[in-house]
């Protein structure tokens, strides 16, 4: 498999738009067209060559050394490849993103996987507000994809989300699953207030009971959900270890809502078979 | 050709194109997957009558299921694709939606897409939850022990119906005990069912009738009692006769299943089998023809 290795070698003025770096479009170039790539950066732009080392061979595989909060939509509109990422990524990490994977080590800022409809993003650490939210003016948040956060995520994670998984590992902010249409948001640490507010259909899956319920939920009780051992098994493609936490689950407390909005959606309150939550 | 003493007959069995399925039915213990899936698959001997051919497959356990819980494969023929869609619904709708803690998954990966739950989910009247996981969408329909989950499409593959050998036997306890040591060795075979009652018929049948609203009636030249009656293909000696029926997703399975059936059935010392033999139409009708010689070599 062939890949490219760029490193961010000196950070230019201005956040810099890296929303061209995706391997398709980089396939097949010499190295030299590589460096002579323009990159925009505030309202100027410069040669890829003047703010990357650049290493390797264009192909499926394409790693991003070293960045900052300044490197804005980095893998946008994504559609197959894989980019490896490391450092800090800024704001909309994924926007748009059709298919391929994302793997970042580090944080990534703002608006992750934001109007995705398909594919992996995978963060080994936190993330901004408005996980697999909508883009501005947009009406529908990610319609498709899977998101994995192994720490923490800032407010409204999955607003106005359509279809798709996003599992935040850590601790989620305030407004969770806020307006969801559908879809499935895992969160394993504590979740912040407002959760599923205004949500229509979809599932949150809370391993922390929230400090308190919204009052537009209903509990219906607590079941041993069919469904569970298959969100397992799904996760299990992306990650043997959160699917083995999602299997320990083995019952769950339903909570329905919200109820002024239809009440087709769900909190599941996971339950371990301990008994403990 | 002779096993173990049983002459084979130098002939071939015919079978005929079907469309078919392999469902997943899962359920809290191998108890009540065993009921829904006996109950899906009952009345289910041949698409003369039943609409379509059905039975066990085989018993799967937890690690095998899509939701970790113990299940069974089933697999449904039919002689065309609406059929099918029809059958699905209709026994799945009636016998494992309605059975306690069951679940309904498609049991393959390839082929045409099929509806499995898709209409099933109107049960839920309104209250039913969609989950798309992957490619897999599944319906959760609420019902009185919970949620009925049952996967939106299954996929339908072109299948072979008809496959059979004829045990030909001293007397009933003989070609009896001969038949079942055969669906006991068919059984771990994957791909393939033995749709008849204990995986065998007595009740072999030719194509028409002498009535002109029949479209089978009895196989009256395998039939014992009629060997004084007709040009008879049983000699003096045999007393019973009994057929053993394959619907399969692969000649290949067919053949398999064949191979150890027989074998099987001419196991052990004074079996009392005399002669293994097939049904065909002259092979004008089928176009598949599994020759007993050829797949005994």
């Amino acid at each position: 498999m062939t890949r490219l290795e760029l490193t961010l070698a000196a950070a230019p003025v201005g956040a810099l738009d890296l929303a061209p770096l995706v391997p398709a479009a980089l396939a097949g170039m010499k190295l030299d067209r590589v460096r002579r790539l323009r990159l925009r950066h505030g309202t100027r732009s410069s040669a890829l060559g003047d703010i990357f080392a650049v290493n390797g061979e264009p192909g499926e595989v394409l790693a991003l050394r070293g960045l900052t909060s300044g490197c804005l939509r980095v893998g946008a509109g994504l559609g197959a490849g894989t980019l490896e990422i490391s450092g800090n990524p800024g704001d909309e990490l994924g926007r748009e993103m059709s298919g391929g994977a994302i793997l970042v080590r580090g944080n990534a800022g703002d608006g992750v996987g934001l109007g995705m409809h398909g594919g992996l993003i995978r963060v080994q650490g936190s993330v901004g507000d408005r996980v697999g939210g909508m883009l501005p003016g947009a009406t529908r948040g990610m319609n498709e994809g899977t998101i994995l956060v192994t720490g923490d995520a800032g407010e409204r994670v999955g607003e106005r989300m359509r279809r798709g998984l996003i599992a935040i590992c850590g601790d989620s902010g305030a407004y969770t699953g806020d307006r969801m249409l559908a879809g499935t948001i895992i969160v394993l640490g504590a979740c912040g207030p407002h959760a599923g507010a205004g949500m229509r259909r979809g599932t949150l899956l809370l391993a922390e009971r929230p400090a308190q319920m919204p009052a537009t939920f209903n509990p219906c009780g607590t079941f041993a959900l069919t469904i569970m051992p298959l969100l397992a098994q799904h996760v299990a493609d992306v990650d043997r270890r959160l699917a083995r936490r999602i299997a320990d689950f083995n019952r769950a407390e339903r909570w329905c809502g919200d109820m002024a909005h239809g009440g087709k959606g769900e909190i599941l309150l996971a339950a371990t078979a301990a008994g403990g939550r | 050709m002779k096993i173990n003493g049983v002459s084979i007959d130098n002939t071939f069995a015919e079978a005929f194109p079907m469309k078919a399925t392999r469902l997943v039915v899962t359920a809290y213990n191998e108890t009540w997957a065993e009921h829904a899936a006996r109950a899906m698959t009952g009345f289910a001997t041949s698409v003369i009558a039943c609409g379509c051919e059905a039975g066990i497959e085989r018993r799967l356990k937890s690690n095998e299921t899509p939701d970790g819980r113990p299940g069974i494969a089933v697999l449904l023929f039919t002689m065309s694709k609406k059929e099918l869609g029809k059958q699905i619904q209709n026994r799945v709708g009636q016998c494992v939606l309605t059975s306690p803690t069951s679940a309904c998954f498609a049991g393959l990966d390839e082929g045409e897409p099929i509806a499995l739950g898709k209409n099933l989910r109107y049960f839920g009247d309104g209250h039913q939850i969609s989950k798309k996981f992957g490619d897999k969408r599944y319906w959760r329909v609420p019902v009185m022990d919970g949620e009925f989950v049952c996967e939106e499409m299954t996929r339908m593959v072109k299948a072979i119906g008809g496959g059979n050998f004829l045990i030909l036997a001293h007397d009933q306890a003989a070609a009896l005990a001969a038949a079942e040591r055969a669906v006991g060795a068919m059984q771990t075979v994957p791909g393939v069912i033995m749709p008849f009652p204990g995986g065998v018929v007595r009740s072999g049948s030719k194509v028409g009738s002498k009535y002109k609203t029949l479209p089978a009636s009895t196989n009256h030249l395998f039939c014992p009692t009629l060997k004084g009656a007709v040009d008879s293909e049983l000699s003096a000696d045999v007393g019973a006769v009994l057929e053993i029926v394959i619907d399969g997703l692969d000649t290949a399975s067919i053949d398999e299943a064949t191979r150890v059936g027989i074998r099987a059935a001419c196991r052990g010392r004074n079996h009392g089998v005399l002669r293994i033999s097939a049904g065909n139409y002259g092979g004008s009708l089928g176009p598949y023809h599994f020759k007993l010689r050829d797949i005994l070599k």
